[in-house]
């Protein structure tokens, strides 16, 4: 495992990531399963109904009251976790910054794996980069944390963002967070993510955003997308607060956005530290 | 140091370079680039609002231009190095006439100017000196005679700033018409060295009215007809022959041919043999070619031989006519009130030399009366703290037309300097472009 994670990993030890709702029958795992079964942790009786399964018939509570009852139990089931990472050129911002979204974006994503790993849950990751994708199946055996650390350390970001056709590759059945800046295919990635809502996927937005990003910097330049070399505007100090009144309207629309889908959504800062970050994720929380 | 024949080229190319300069200071550049994520969020605006500067931009390539230009200028200005010749040139004008006394006028005209040159530049610059002819008649043709010698120094010494002009000037001279003519195109004070002898001066008569001549002893000495001597031919066109043969005593000039002296009353006598042999005069032990013969200020060009030295000059024998080295070729010999004058020229028989124009000073100084005086020589300026010193630009200018530029090596070195600066640009140049569109695309 690369070292830099060390301290995040330590930051992160103990934290357990709930999910937020019942979850799909599955196997035997930490999270409430929408499936009530027959096990061991007693939760209620229900009359029998036709069709129950004979076998959880409460014979005894029968034989004494004449009534046949169901001894109902709620499962616990385990939730995949699918952390799809952005990897196109915008994230690769700042270039000579300490920490560029992409770094943080990585950062995040190990420390997800590993709350999600420490709660017993298959971790998997999607990662668009700019030599292609690396896909990494959820696992739960030991090493899976280091495993995506060290696969996510050789990846660079580049290219173009393609991040709504690979939400189209994740089962319905399992929790899906998105680390990305939503300035890709962000439409087409609202619009596949609806389609994964609907078929009761658990989505999370963690969107990363960088603090050069907030405020124009101090000059004039000719500021060019990197993802697209046509679109590039002059800065200049009269245009200042014009950005910054859109890139807010941008960032609330995003947020709305994801929201309305029922999906978690997280703005996080390249200010903040990784494991703040995750923690709010997991909370569910607004980083401030 | 570095002279230039033609500076305005220079200055034309400073110019330019000036302009190349300001336009780097002026020049609109495109703005840096900067990747920015979320540039579309940024309003658009008018793209040719860019960034000015308050230092020039590419200050590489802004060297390199006007490197190039400065020396393309150079190059075409006709730079030269190192020409021989100080700043400031001194030009002495000494009539020919007085090479007998040179040693003590050049030294005398060179103190003075020497001095000036001093007072003026505080370096003493070696003088030119310029012997002309007919100074003393006229010293008109000293500045005439400057300017050109003015004009030549400034063409072949680039390096030639200013130049000054001392004229020894006797005491009287014939006219002061050709001075007056020429004063103002000499553009400063000229100095004045005056000549302390002045019997020294050249004195051959000006009269321009005719005088009664009586050429006598033709036949004896020529052997042919009467009418057919040079000299009466030469003095019967210009009107002057009262009568032959048979004139009476008491003209004003009588002209002997033969080789002796014969006594005669009249108060110039002109002693003229056909073999350019006066009596007192010393044959000349090796006979040679001279060019031309000058008297009263006009020149008779022709292919003389020179048969015969003069007799000392002194104060009674001083000389009339010179042969174009400054030897004397006429003198007159003051006897009383009158004079006898000496002729040693030459004229073959049939020949037709006299009777052009440029003979008319020659003539005419024979028949003018004995030892006359001319006007007063021109005086120094009053203004004696006007400048001594004329802009040798002005000389230059006068005959750059007239003068093909020598290719220099200092030239050839400035264009070759120029054609590697402009293509250090070139380089630079798509250096800093391919810089641009590695930054732009990364």
């Amino acid at each position: 495992m690369s070292a830099d994670y060390g301290p995040l990993l330590d930051a992160l030890r103990g934290v357990r990531w709930p999910a937020r709702r019942a979850v799909a029958a599955a196997a035997s795992g930490a999270h409430r399963s929408r499936q009530r079964g027959t096990a061991g942790e007693f939760t209620e009786y229900r009359l029998y109904r036709q069709g129950d399964d004979p076998r959880a018939l409460d014979w005894k509570l029968l034989a004494r009251s004449d009534r046949a009852f169901v001894r109902l139990s709620d499962d616990r089931a385990l939730l995949p976790t699918w952390i799809v990472l952005d990897g196109s050129a915008s994230m690769d911002f700042p270039a000579d910054g300490a920490m560029s979204k992409w770094r943080l974006a990585c950062a995040v994503a190990v420390g997800l794996s590993a709350v999600a790993h420490a709660s017993g849950d298959p971790v998997g990751v999607l990662a668009l980069h700019a030599d292609g994708v690396l896909r990494m199946p959820p696992r739960t055996r030991r090493g899976t944390v280091r495993e995506i650390a060290r696969s996510l350390d050789t990846l660079r970001a580049g290219g173009t963002s393609a991040l709504a056709s690979a939400l189209m590759q994740i089962p319905v059945t399992t929790r899906c967070v998105l680390v990305t800046d939503c300035l890709g295919d962000h439409a087409a990635t609202i619009k596949n993510a609806s389609v994964l809502a609907a078929g009761g996927a658990m989505l999370e937005c963690v969107h990363i955003v960088a603090r050069e990003e907030l405020a124009l910097p101090e000059g004039i330049f000719r500021a060019q997308d990197p993802e697209d070399p046509s679109v590039w505007r002059v800065t200049s100090t009269d245009v200042r607060t014009g950005y910054a009144m859109q890139f807010e309207a941008f960032r609330a629309q995003v947020r709305d956005q994801w929201r309305a889908l029922g999906a978690g959504y997280t703005e996080v800062s390249t200010d903040v530290a990784a494991a703040r970050a995750v923690r709010a994720v997991v909370a569910g929380l607004a980083v401030t | 140091m570095i002279g230039f024949a033609t500076p305005w080229i220079l200055g034309v190319a400073l110019v330019a370079a000036l302009t190349i300069t300001a336009l780097h200071f002026l020049s609109v550049r495109q703005p840096r680039v900067m990747l920015l994520p979320t540039a579309r969020f940024v309003p658009e605006r008018d793209a040719r609002a860019v960034a000015r500067q308050a230092k020039p931009s590419d200050l590489l390539l802004l060297s390199l231009r006007v490197i190039a230009l400065l020396a393309v200028g150079g190059a075409l200005a006709g730079a030269r190095c190192g020409a021989s010749g100080a700043v400031v040139a001194s030009i002495i004008v000494i009539d020919a006439t007085l090479r007998a006394d040179s040693a003590a006028l050049v030294a005398r005209a060179v103190t003075a100017t020497a001095v000036a040159s001093v007072a003026a530049t505080g370096d003493a610059s070696v003088p030119t000196v310029l012997w002309v002819n007919g100074v003393t008649n006229d010293p008109g043709v000293a500045i005439a005679a400057a300017i050109r010698e003015s004009a030549r120094q400034a063409q072949t010494n680039p390096s030639l700033a200013e130049l000054s002009l001392a004229v020894v000037m006797p005491a009287s001279v014939r006219s002061r018409e050709g001075w007056d003519a020429w004063r103002g195109q000499w553009p400063a004070r000229i100095q004045m060295v005056p000549i302390a002898n002045a019997a020294a001066a050249d004195t051959s008569a000006p009269s321009s009215a005719p005088a009664m001549v009586r050429v006598v002893g033709t036949r004896a000495a020529v052997g042919t007809a009467s009418g057919t001597d040079v000299v009466e031919a030469a003095f019967a066109l210009r009107g002057a022959i009262a009568a032959r043969g048979a004139v009476p005593d008491g003209a004003e000039v009588v002209v002997q041919r033969t080789g002796t002296r014969v006594a005669d009353r009249a108060p110039v006598v002109v002693q003229w043999p056909p073999n350019g042999v006066p009596t007192g005069w010393q044959v000349a032990p090796v006979m040679d070619s001279v060019g031309a013969v000058t008297a009263a200020g006009i020149a008779l060009v022709a292919p003389w031989v020179r048969t015969a030295l003069p007799p000392p000059l002194s104060d009674s024998v001083r000389a009339i006519a010179w042969w174009s080295d400054g030897i004397a070729v006429a003198v007159e010999r003051t006897r009383g009130t009158s004079c006898v004058r000496e002729v040693a020229l030459a004229v073959a028989a049939g020949s037709d030399l006299l009777l052009s124009p440029a003979a008319d000073g020659l003539l005419r100084v024979l028949r003018a009366p004995c030892e006359v005086r001319g006007v007063a020589a021109p005086r120094a300026n009053a203004n004696a703290t006007a400048s001594n010193y004329a802009s040798a630009g002005r000389f230059r200018e006068a005959g750059a037309m007239s003068r093909a530029t020598r290719p220099e090596w200092l030239a050839t070195a400035l264009l070759a300097l120029a054609l590697v600066a402009l293509l250090a640009e070139q380089i630079v140049r798509r250096g800093s472009t391919h810089m641009a569109a590695g930054s732009t695309t990364s």
